[in-house]
């Protein structure tokens, strides 16, 4: 029992730093400053992750709780812990940028910090969820924090409403999401991923209600990854929301979305006929999703002047290649091919996209200081005279989304599209042609952002309005050189990665684990040696 | 080990120039030129001992100045670096510029100079890591680390439509390259067919693939290539970028960038793919001469001084192109010693061109006429570059042009050899060589008269315009930067062997290696005809021998 709390160690972490926020929220005069709170959470972010870093280190790549503490409703694996790292430094660079962000939007409140952690939790649980009720109520306390988030400067009409249509459209994915639910127990009798999986395998299931289960769900996940054709609420919500808001969501959501659908569709259907044999395959779906996701995406941002909505529209596109990922066959657990391990990629590019996404936002926030949700060009319009760093940082962010080598933006669409053509014989070798159109469509909306940041004068009438803000500095300036640090010596990040994709392949194959291992057995059960991995 | 590292060094050290100065504060400009100066100077130095330590003998790679790292295990990626007698002069194009870039333009970049310096030495690592990088992967990264650096030098201190330029180069440049990447992961996948998986060229060279795979990842990369040198009809973004960059950015892009594409097809496209080379061979034949005399004409009809350079870049190239098609040891030198020639002489025409257009603030032909008179030392140095551009004998630029020429001819003789029954065999590709290199020819004639009436216009006849009398001569500063060109355009023109001695072993391989796959694609008549054009004369593109076999 006692090493069950230890194994969710970062999940408690983050809890307690929530209800901390709360609670010193009730007390502190109103009025005062809160930042100081932002560096509380920080550091239980921090911890977490240095919890998370200790239980990789610790955790086989097949590790498993041992009792019913749970009920099995979590799995930990290398997968999870991976993508809790990513979202936890995600929300702690993201926390660094509201320090001075949140008074100079007048909206200083300690409530943030505790909405923070708490939608930081339910990212965190989603992608360990190994029932789907443990994954829709983890989804819940994710996405109702953040829906309070984007609405938070309550006395922006532009704020609201981006809330009210995050809310709206949101709980109707939610909807749909228990639609999906609900086939899936009709067609298996169970809730638990690894049985519908094995019902599913086995030919135990109801094959058209779970088809319809699995159709409601991938448009669900659809809405929250935010892929074409479910986007349409993104341009609107990450422009009016704050701007720390936004960087916190692009990136805790999509890690959190993406790692809990890969898990769900692996394990509960991986079948074959599933996979890739009946008319509706989930390959056939993610293959469409990906294609318009990437082409609308990318089309439209090239119109968008906002930076904001530009980025949103970005984040649609990364929605497309992030699902080429999906598609990748889970190579054999041998180890042979080190870009042959699904969700190595994945990981990987989850983990530049979050570091360039933070550092955008981070720039977007410190240049949008007038108050008003204002991103526009004119708001960053010759910053490389005004803040040379900032707009360094903003270059790299813009030059890891293209992908330009040097930039970790870059080495995670080379894993990706590795990954891709290795797998499946090149049968996705149009698919990849697709996404390097896509990115060189991309290429000008991109460098547009460092041609005004770099070659435009800054204008005379509105000055740039810059966020005095070292913890801001500090956030933009790190997630900048952990973008370099990954595109130039990536190798220790792919193999953790390619680790991760790994413990995926065993833990989402309901045949081999998940069994309802006798309390007797070690807390922490091993199957493969990750030496085969770490080694390659 | 002695100069084991040596090439890390030469490829690094611009690059921590450049970190050092992001720390010097904006405001003191004399330090950044200074310490640009420094290291530029410092990496031409450096990459001296590899002249002089370079073995002529050895065929392939230098072993004394290979450089294998760890760097992505997980990938199969390492730092590899390599030179040879391809790369070599090249490489030390590359060295030579800089520095001369960078003090030439002292009083043309006056703004924003610590970023104007950190973006030349970036740019110099990337084109010096590209040079000499043996691993696919780190290629392509440097490769790509050149495209930012001259993204900025056009789009911050180009001219008056550089927004245009800057995304039309951008544009076609990412086209090209992106599509390389997917033919260089598909590289990657072919070799982990037979063991760990490795962007190492060496290892991609052992793989066999199919006719229609070498098809296909052919293109890819000669896309990437023939944008970048630009062949005709990819060279539209030239003339814009040309105009619109400082005469640094000019410089550099004319010197040696437009080479990464004819080194790049020397280097990867060919060797890898030889077949589809030979099945392209046509193709890229006929648009390398429509290039060289379309260049030519167009650079007839311009008005501006820098646009002129620019065209007549794309008939030089395609004079380069001329010669890698040919395939043959004198046909491929020659074109290596154009590429170096070329990168003196445009660059020199584009210092002179930008020293006019600093005191003049224009570059049209009209606006000038009889500053002869007003500036007779900037004269004298332009028409001595204009010969050598043209290709007077006794400078560079004919040593480079009758080679490649000769080379040409020498591919598509004997036009229709005998069989062993006696009966004639008819080559059609040895007719197209022919027709192609005749047309070629009268590239030659073009360039005389677009670049003499040019300068007719420029520096003789009356004086019209008030402003060109009291213009002022050459600085000792602008007449120091340009020294070391003018002496090279002259000693490569009267020495060329000793620049060709060390090219003659790695070409020869090349050449070897490759020509028999391209030849039977490309020419199936003659290559059956085999011991009569024998292989190895046209490796060492000895005429005499040829004549011997007849």
């Amino acid at each position: 029992m006692v090493d069950d709390l230890l194994l969710i160690s970062p999940l408690l972490i983050v809890t307690v730093m929530g209800l901390v926020s709360l609670l010193v929220g009730v007390f502190a005069p109103a009025g005062s400053f809160k930042g100081w709170l932002a560096f509380l959470t920080s550091f239980g972010f921090l911890a977490a992750l240095g919890a998370c870093y200790m239980l990789w280190h610790e955790t086989s790549a097949g590790a498993a709780f041992s009792s019913q503490s749970f009920h099995y409703s979590l799995t930990l694996d290398h997968f999870g812990l991976a993508l809790c790292g990513v979202i936890l430094l995600g929300a702690l660079l993201a926390t660094l940028t509201a320090v001075h962000y949140l008074p100079a939007q007048k909206s200083d409140h300690a409530e943030y910090y505790a909405l923070i952690a708490f939608s930081a939790l339910g990212m965190m649980i989603m992608v360990m969820a190994a029932d789907l009720l443990t994954l829709f109520v983890a989804l819940e306390v994710m996405s109702i924090s953040i829906y309070i988030l984007a609405g938070f400067k309550r006395d922006s009409s532009f704020s609201t409403e981006s809330a009210m249509k995050y809310f709206i459209l949101g709980s109707f994915a939610s909807a749909i999401l228990l639609l999906g639910i609900s086939f899936t127990y009709g067609a298996t009798g169970t809730i638990s991923m690894r049985e519908i999986g094995l019902a599913v395998a086995g030919g135990d299931a109801h094959s058209e209600l779970a088809l319809f289960g699995m159709v409601m769900l991938i448009v669900a996940f659809g809405f929250k990854i935010a892929a074409a054709p479910f986007h349409m609420w993104t341009p609107d919500v990450y422009e009016g929301a704050p701007a720390s808001v936004t960087g916190f969501m692009a990136v805790g959501v999509k890690a959190a979305g993406f790692g809990a659908l890969a898990r769900l569709l692996l394990t509960c259907f991986g079948a074959p006929e599933y996979r890739d044999g009946s008319a509706v395959s989930w390959e056939t779906l993610i293959v469409i999703l990906a294609v318009i996701s990437m082409c609308a995406g990318n089309l439209m941002a090239l119109a968008q002047k906002n930076l904001k909505r530009m980025l949103a529209y970005s984040a649609i596109a990364h929605t497309g290649y992030l699902l080429m990922a999906l598609l990748v066959v889970p190579a054999s657990s041998d180890g042979e091919q080190a870009l042959n391990a699904l969700g190595g990629g994945l990981v990987f590019y989850l983990l530049a996209y979050t570091l360039a996404n933070v550092a955008a936002f981070g720039v977007a926030a410190a240049v949008g200081a007038r108050g008003v949700e204002d991103a526009g060009e004119e708001a960053y319009a010759g910053l490389a005279g005004r803040d040379p760093m900032l707009a360094f940082a903003l270059t790299i962010a813009m030059l890891s989304l293209l992908g330009i080598p040097l930039t970790a933006g870059f080495m995670g669409k080379l894993t990706l599209f590795g990954e891709l053509l290795s797998s499946g014989g090149g049968e996705y070798l149009w698919l990849v042609v697709v996404a390097v159109v896509n990115s060189v469509v991309s290429a000008y909306y991109y460098l547009r952002v460092v041609m005004v940041a770099y070659m435009q004068d800054e204008s005379a009438e509105k000055p740039i309005a810059l966020l005095k803000s070292a913890p801001l500095r500090v956030a933009v300036g790190v997630a900048a050189i952990l973008t370099l640090v990954f595109g130039i010596m990536p190798n220790k990040a792919i193999n953790a990665s390619t680790r991760a994709g790994y413990s995926l392949v065993h833990t989402s194959n309901p045949a081999t684990y998940g069994a309802r291992v006798s309390a007797a057995k070690p807390a922490i059960t091993s199957t493969v040696e990750p030496k085969d991995v770490a080694h390659r | 080990m002695e100069g084991s590292h040596l090439l890390t060094l030469v490829v690094t050290l611009p690059l921590v120039g450049a970190m050092l100065l992001a720390f010097v504060p904006k405001e003191q400009e004399t330090a950044h030129r200074a310490i640009g100066a420094t290291f530029a100077v410092l990496t031409f130095l450096l990459s001296i001992p590899l002249l002089t330590g370079f073995d002529a003998t050895v065929a392939g790679f230098q072993p004394d100045y290979r450089v294998s790292a760890e760097w992505i295990a997980a990938m199969g990626a390492s730092w590899e670096l390599g030179i040879d007698g391809i790369s070599l002069w090249i490489i030390l194009l590359t060295t030579f510029l800089t520095p001369i870039i960078l003090i030439g333009s002292h009083s043309s970049i006056t703004k924003r100079v610590r970023e104007f310096t950190i973006a030349m030495l970036v740019l110099e690592t990337g084109m010096l890591g590209a040079l000499v990088a043996t691993d696919l992967l780190l290629f392509y990264l440097f490769w790509e680390m050149m495209l930012i650096p001259m993204y900025l030098l056009i789009g911050i201190w180009g001219g008056k439509e550089r927004r245009r330029a800057t995304i039309k180069f951008v544009i076609y440049t990412i086209v090209g390259s992106l599509l390389m990447l997917v033919g260089i992961i598909f590289l990657y996948i072919k070799t982990g067919e037979t063991g760990a998986p490795s962007f190492s060229y060496a290892a991609i060279l052992e793989i066999t693939l199919t006719d229609t795979e070498q098809i296909w990842l052919f293109a890819a990369f000669a896309l990437a290539f023939c944008i970048k040198v630009p062949l005709f009809p990819f060279h539209t973004w030239l003339p814009d970028a040309h105009t619109q960059a400082p005469t640094a950015g000019s410089v550099v892009l004319a010197g040696v960038l437009l080479k990464m594409g004819t080194y790049g097809l020397l280097r990867f496209a060919l060797p890898l793919f030889p077949h589809a080379m030979g099945e392209f061979s046509p193709v890229i034949l006929v648009l390398s001469v429509i290039g060289i005399v379309y260049g030519a004409l167009v650079a007839y009809a311009q008005g501006d001084v820098k646009k002129l350079v620019a065209y007549s870049s794309v008939s030089h190239l395609g004079f380069v192109m001329l010669g890698i098609v040919a395939l043959n040891g004198r046909a491929v030198e020659g074109a290596i010693l154009q590429m170096v020639n070329h990168g003196i002489s445009t660059g020199a025409l584009f210092l002179l061109v930008g020293i006019v257009y600093e005191r003049r603030h224009t570059r049209k032909i009209s606006d000038f006429g009889g500053i002869g008179a007003s500036m007779p030392v900037f004269t004298t140095l332009f028409i001595i570059v204009t010969m050598s551009s043209i290709g007077l004998p006794g400078t560079n630029g004919f040593a480079g042009e009758f080679m490649i020429l000769s080379g040409s001819f020498f591919d598509a003789l004997p036009l229709s050899p005998e069989a062993a029954d006696g009966t004639l065999v008819s080559s059609s590709w040895a007719m197209l060589m022919l027709v192609m290199s005749i047309i070629a020819t009268t590239g030659v004639v073009l360039g005389a008269i677009y670049m003499l009436s040019m300068v007719r216009r420029v520096f003789f006849g009356p004086i019209v315009h008030e402003a060109n009398k009291s213009l002022k001569d050459m600085s000792l500063r602008e007449t120091l930067v340009l020294a070391p060109l003018i002496a090279f355009i002259f000693i490569i023109g009267l020495f060329p062997a000793a620049f060709t001695v060390p090219m003659e072993a790695s070409v020869a391989k090349l050449v070897l290696d490759t020509r028999p796959a391209v030849e039977l694609a490309r020419d199936a008549e003659r290559y059956n005809l085999k011991p009569q054009v024998a292989n190895e004369t046209h490796a060492l593109g000895e005429i005499r021998v040829a004549k011997g076999a007849k």
